[in-house]
């Protein structure tokens, strides 16, 4: 499915990864560069749950988030019942990232075969963070956090 | 000139005979060196294989000489490892037509209007469109895009125009 829709990003120099990821951490599709460890994509997975449950509670709907770190960035896209993970070097433009995951989205989203699998999957809610890895104490701390 | 300022684009066809330490290479995306017998010091070679390293600034990270490192670097481009990235400072600017194209398309989503916007745009980066560097491009694109309320029609916009910005990052 991604070199299907992404096939422009898994051409561009400096793109090193790209992963489909369901709402409950299962790898949907990837592509990986030669020399890029294909095990790292559920461990970021876990992370953006974590962050975009956190948002979701304070009620801000983010629905890209890039980090950026010395060896280059992890662009991140939500969409309803998965997510979108770009993992480029710095020299690759954000901006290009954002419009070339813009221009197949929507078909990415309506593709039969993307759908027969979401059909397949649990319908929970999409916050990670009330289901998963969360004893009760952080539940609670979470719970009761602000963000500003 | 600063190295932000350079373009970078591959040449693939160029064969490489010589290396010498100026030379930045990257690793070939349609082949594995997994698929390749090598060594320990050529496996660390390839893990700072990054498209931007010199093959000097490589030498220097592994604390290898001049003779060492070019060996390895002889040995990955005849195994088929490598593509050379070919920098240069020329200019590396927008065309005419591409702004045309960018105008018509804006036209019809914004109407007469449409240049006014543009231009405003242009302003805010502060960039000429005379003289525009490809590697804006895309946030041009950006920044348009929201300049257009409707979201359905920021797609249809910036799919009308894909296209040829992809010909011009390519």
């Amino acid at each position: 499915m991604i070199k299907e829709f992404f096939k422009d990003l898994t051409q561009l120099d400096g793109v090193e990864g790209i992963a489909l990821i369901s709402k409950d951490n299962r790898m949907i599709d990837s592509w990986e560069a030669p020399n890029f460890d294909s095990k790292i994509f559920n461990e970021i997975g876990i992370n953006y749950y974590q962050i975009f449950g956190v948002l979701e509670k304070s009620e801000r709907d983010y629905h890209e988030l890039v980090i950026q770190h010395e060896k280059g960035q992890i662009y991140t896209r939500q969409f309803q019942e998965l997510f979108l993970l770009v993992i480029a070097r710095m020299k690759v433009d954000t901006a290009f990232i954002r419009l070339s995951v813009n221009v197949v989205a929507l078909d990415l989203i309506h593709s039969k075969k993307l759908q027969k699998i979401l059909k397949k999957m649990p319908r929970e809610g999409r916050n990670y963070l009330t289901r998963n890895y969360l004893d009760e104490t952080e539940q609670a701390y979470f719970k009761k956090i602000k963000l500003t | 000139m600063d190295n932000a300022s350079w373009s970078i684009h591959r040449n693939i066809m160029t064969p490489v005979t010589e290396i010498n330490e100026e030379m930045v290479f990257s690793l070939k995306k349609d082949r594995s060196p997994q698929e390749v017998k090598l060594l320990q010091l050529e496996w660390a070679v390839i893990t700072q294989l990054d498209g931007e390293k010199s093959v000097g600034q490589i030498a220097e990270n592994l604390a290898l000489n001049g003779k060492e490192i070019r060996e390895i670097f002889k040995k990955l481009n005849q195994e088929n490892l490598l593509e050379i990235v070919e920098r240069s400072d020329e200019d590396q600017t927008i065309s005419p037509e591409f702004f045309e194209k960018l105008n018509h398309e804006m036209t019809y989503l914004l109407g007469p209007v449409a240049g006014i916007v543009m231009n405003d745009v242009l302003d805010v980066m502060r960039k000429d469109k005379n003289n525009f560097e490809k590697k804006y491009l895309a946030s041009l694109v950006d920044m348009l895009t929201s300049q257009i309320d409707d979201p359905i029609k920021q797609i249809e916009f910036q799919k009308s125009i894909y296209k040829s910005v992809k010909s011009y990052l390519f």
